[in-house]
């Protein structure tokens, strides 16, 4: 054999071992998540949690929202954070260092008065400017917490600081949260009998819903296609993914858009990391590793109900910066965390989990690409068996599709949010198109992003949202969607 | 042809083609799937809407006409005969019928509640909910169950009572919340129980016992001996929300027997009950306590009792490790009038916190 034939036989099995692996995985992960949804399904089935809204047993909860620039949108967001039905909570809005006129906003709108509030700085965070509470008894369960900009880890380690309750829900201010999605979020640390740690909900996209007064009155799909494809994308990861990650206590990440921690829990393993753009994920792992290295036994929990909408990124530049810093994140944590890396003392997340995300989340876009190069190195060189090279392509292409059914299918036994009969067609469309569209810009962020963290990029980008803006009277809709 | 032409290609092209065949055909299973479920959702949907307005107007009708008309029995029956008629019709329409009643019986007292029990009687729904509860299936168990309790069918509570031993987790929880919710002694099933109550369920249960008339709520004292951990913080925990005030000296006595983390929960539920004669008890275990939550629990009964005299107990808590328990002694004795005189910053910014109005 020439050394020729030995690299394209390593090249090629290589790339082949890999792809059958990852489909696998990605296929015994659709068959847990499935298993799991209808099981949770089954389990609540007659819990109407309408009724136990109000319920003085229901566990107190800090609602921690950290805020930058949002001066636009900060009142409405606010309060419709203030009007989330159930009955013993408080709100955190941690400021951090808003150059726009986010603050005085919230001074106004909420009567807010600065008081001497006496923080346990168990966590060390850029400096408090001062600490306000409202002056109108509406807003008793209201405090604004002014900071020196240090980003968004920070301002929830400020926040971490300042609450109250022993549970924390750390959200993004511009999150249309449903009405029951505390006492649901707060249902798995009651009902589980293991020590539950943190519990995450399924992020849904808001864009084209229609939005009142902070409120999701109707849900619609996206009517651009971009959103479309992130749609399915959200559908796959949170109904595939997650559902069975959580069955098998393998959960690395809970979204950092909605998620629920024991406060003690976090603030021992740390808080949030500043040195990291995927702050939600590494503090999860590292809640994860504080506790399996004590031995102390615990869950992470997720729920498949959608508790959060979040507005999608609308054009290739926002989505590229998102990506962009996913794929630092992802990797900062992995690098972070490499003494994890099949060892047997941190269990599920050692041996399990955190390969899973080494190999198939973030080396992913690598094998990708070399597999493209190899591709075009073989046209060039004239040597491609193009029956075998279309077959596989299609065999790739046709995987992806029941992937992308599934979970459409995952979505239909489970929330159906989407009701209108096109609605399943335009899916179906995207899932069509998705392998042509949308994934290759996606994998070619992925890996410019991790370009981007060798060359020492560390910040979050502008992600610019254009907020539920009202379009016409009465009615507030996500506009510039197309 | 196209098989034949299959059958040219090479075995491992054959291989590749089929699996690809395999992912499409499932793929378009899986749409069908979809399509089906939503032509199902559809068709009910219309039914049901088709249908809906009609049962509640004749159900509302029963209940108020019969309520305030002259001749009740008359009304009642001929109102009767048209839901009769539309029971008839099909087993869906039947299911409808049941769903609209026992969620119309859910919002209604006294008289009109009484009304609609006798409809849901008269119409035979009584012998559905039953045969529900005795099939296999143990979500028509479970929702048999709640009709029943709902209704509050209480001679049915025999068909019930088997299902406490259920190897269905979810049965066993369903069937306690309905007997918490019919059972004449509602809690009885506590006696037996030996698995963990979780804190969900007992949410589950006071919400019941909440619309549960109060000379049938037990008498939550028999109970705090039990073995089973969760059923003793429960029962104190409803001690509290029903107000039982002369078990106060049995949780008292409990306070030396129990572990920590009930120690703490008792603590509590003497402050809320405002068990002033507690006092002496909870002193001396602030005195000998290490457990941070444990010394937190106890300053918070001093300070909502409000008596000064454990002030020498309290003070030396101000100059503990952990800033929580220093920030409720200083708390404690600002609120029970003791003299403070602070030089350290810390404590100072402590009192300046707990003194502000929008901070207490």
């Amino acid at each position: 054999m020439s050394a020729r034939e030995i690299i394209a036989y390593l090249v090629e099995g290589s790339i082949f071992i890999y792809a059958i692996s990852i489909s696998l995985a990605y296929i015994l992960l659709a068959v847990f998540s499935m298993i799991e949804l209808r099981r949770h399904l089954k389990k609540n089935f007659f819990i109407d949690h309408h009724d136990l809204l109000r319920s003085s047993l229901a566990p107190s909860v800090s609602l921690l929202a950290p805020a930058y620039n949002e001066g636009l949108t900060i009142i409405d967001n606010v309060k419709s954070l203030l009007s989330i039905q159930y009955n013993n909570f408080e709100v955190v809005i941690i400021n951090d260092g808003s150059k726009d006129d986010t603050m005085a906003k919230l001074i106004e709108a909420f009567r807010l008065e600065k008081v001497p509030f006496h923080m346990v700085e168990r966590l060390k965070t850029k400096p408090i400017r001062g600490i306000y509470r409202s002056t109108d008894r509406a807003f008793s369960n209201l405090t604004i917490v002014d900071k020196e900009n240090g980003g968004k880890s920070d301002a929830l380690n400020v926040g971490l600081n300042v609450s109250s309750n022993s549970l924390v829900a750390c959200i993004d201010v511009d999150c249309i949260i449903e009405s029951d999605a505390l006492l649901k979020m707060v249902k798995p640390f009651m009902e589980d009998k293991e020590n539950v740690i943190a519990s995450g909900g399924v992020v849904r996209i808001a864009n084209s819903c229609v939005i009142e007064e902070g409120r999701l009155i109707k849900v619609n799909l996206p009517t651009s296609q971009l959103a479309r494809f992130q749609v399915l994308e959200y559908l796959r990861a949170f109904l595939l993914g997650r559902m069975a990650w959580s069955k098998l206590n393998g959960l690395l990440l809970i979204s950092g858009a909605f998620g629920m921690f024991k406060r003690e829990v976090a603030v021992v393993a740390g808080g949030y990391s500043t040195n990291t753009v995927g702050e939600d994920m590494e503090l999860v792992v590292r809640m994860r590793a504080y506790l399996l290295e004590r031995k102390i036994r615990f869950k992470i929990k997720y729920i498949p109900d959608p508790l959060c909408w979040t507005e999608a990124p609308s054009s290739n530049k926002i989505l590229s910066r998102q990506r962009n810093r996913w794929a630092r994140g992802t990797f900062e944590v992995l690098k972070n965390h490499r003494y994890m890396f099949f060892n047997p003392r941190y269990k599920v997340m050692g041996l399990l989990s955190y390969p899973f995300w080494f190999f198939f989340e973030w080396m992913a876009p690598f094998i990708e690409a070399i597999g493209v190069l190899y591709f075009i190195f073989l046209w060039i060189t004239g040597a491609i068996w193009w029956t075998h090279a279309l077959a596989l392509l299609g065999l790739v292409y046709f995987f992806a599709l029941f992937i992308s059914t599934f979970s459409l299918l995952a979505e239909e036994m489970s929330y159906f949010k989407y009701t209108k009969r096109s609605d399943l067609w335009k899916m179906v469309l995207a899932a069509m198109f998705e392998p042509f569209l949308y994934h290759p810009k996606v994998t070619f962020w992925s890996l410019k992003g991790n370009l981007d963290l060798f060359k020492g990029t560390k910040s979050w980008g502008d992600m610019t949202r254009e907020g539920f803006k009202p379009k016409t009277k009465g009615k507030f809709i996500r506009h510039n969607d197309s | 042809m196209t098989v034949s032409w299959f059958k040219s290609l090479p075995f491992n092209i054959q291989a590749l083609l089929s699996i690809c065949f395999f992912f499409l055909i499932l793929s378009l299973l899986f749409i069908l799937i979809i399509q089906i479920s939503q032509l199902v959702k559809s068709v009910s949907t219309y039914f049901r809407n088709k249908y809906i307005g009609e049962i509640q107007n004749e159900v509302s009708l029963i209940v108020v006409q019969s309520a305030f008309s002259e001749t009740p029995d008359a009304s009642f029956q001929y109102k009767l005969k048209k839901l009769q008629a539309l029971k008839k019709k099909s087993r869906y329409l039947s299911m409808i019928i049941m769903n609209e009643i026992v969620s119309m019986k859910k919002n209604l007292t006294g008289e009109s509640a009484e009304y609609l029990e006798n409809v849901y009687r008269q119409l035979g729904l009584r012998e559905i909910s039953i045969s529900k509860v005795k099939s296999r299936n143990w979500k028509r168990i479970a929702k048999g169950m709640r009709e029943i309790e709902v209704m509050q069918q209480t001679d049915t509570i025999h068909h019930l009572v088997k299902y406490l031993h259920s190897s269905n987790y979810y049965l066993r929880r369903e069937v306690r919340l309905c007997l918490a919710g019919i059972a004449p002694k509602p809690l009885f099933f506590l006696d037996t129980i030996n698995e963990f109550l979780s804190e969900w369920e007992r949410m589950l249960l006071f919400e019941k016992l909440k619309q549960r008339p109060a000379e049938l709520i037990p008498d939550f004292s028999a109970w705090y001996r039990h073995p089973n951990k969760s059923v003793v913080s429960f029962c104190v925990e409803m001690t509290v929300q029903f107000g039982q005030m002369q078990n106060i000296g049995k949780l008292e006595a409990l306070l030396m027997e129990a572990d920590k983390q009930l120690i703490c929960h008792i603590i509590d539920s003497l402050r809320r009950m405002e068990a002033v004669q507690s006092l002496n008890a909870v002193g001396s275990i602030l005195s000998k306590s290490q457990s941070s939550k444990l010394i937190i629990s106890c300053l918070q009964f001093i300070r909502s009792i409000g008596d000064n005299s454990c002030e020498k107990i309290v003070t030396p808590f101000i100059r503990h490790k952990n800033p929580m328990v220093r920030m409720e002694a200083i708390r404690t004795l600002h609120e029970t009038g003791a003299s403070l005189s602070l030089n350290d910053r810390e404590r100072r910014s402590m009192l300046a916190h707990i003194q502000h109005p929008l901070l207490s």
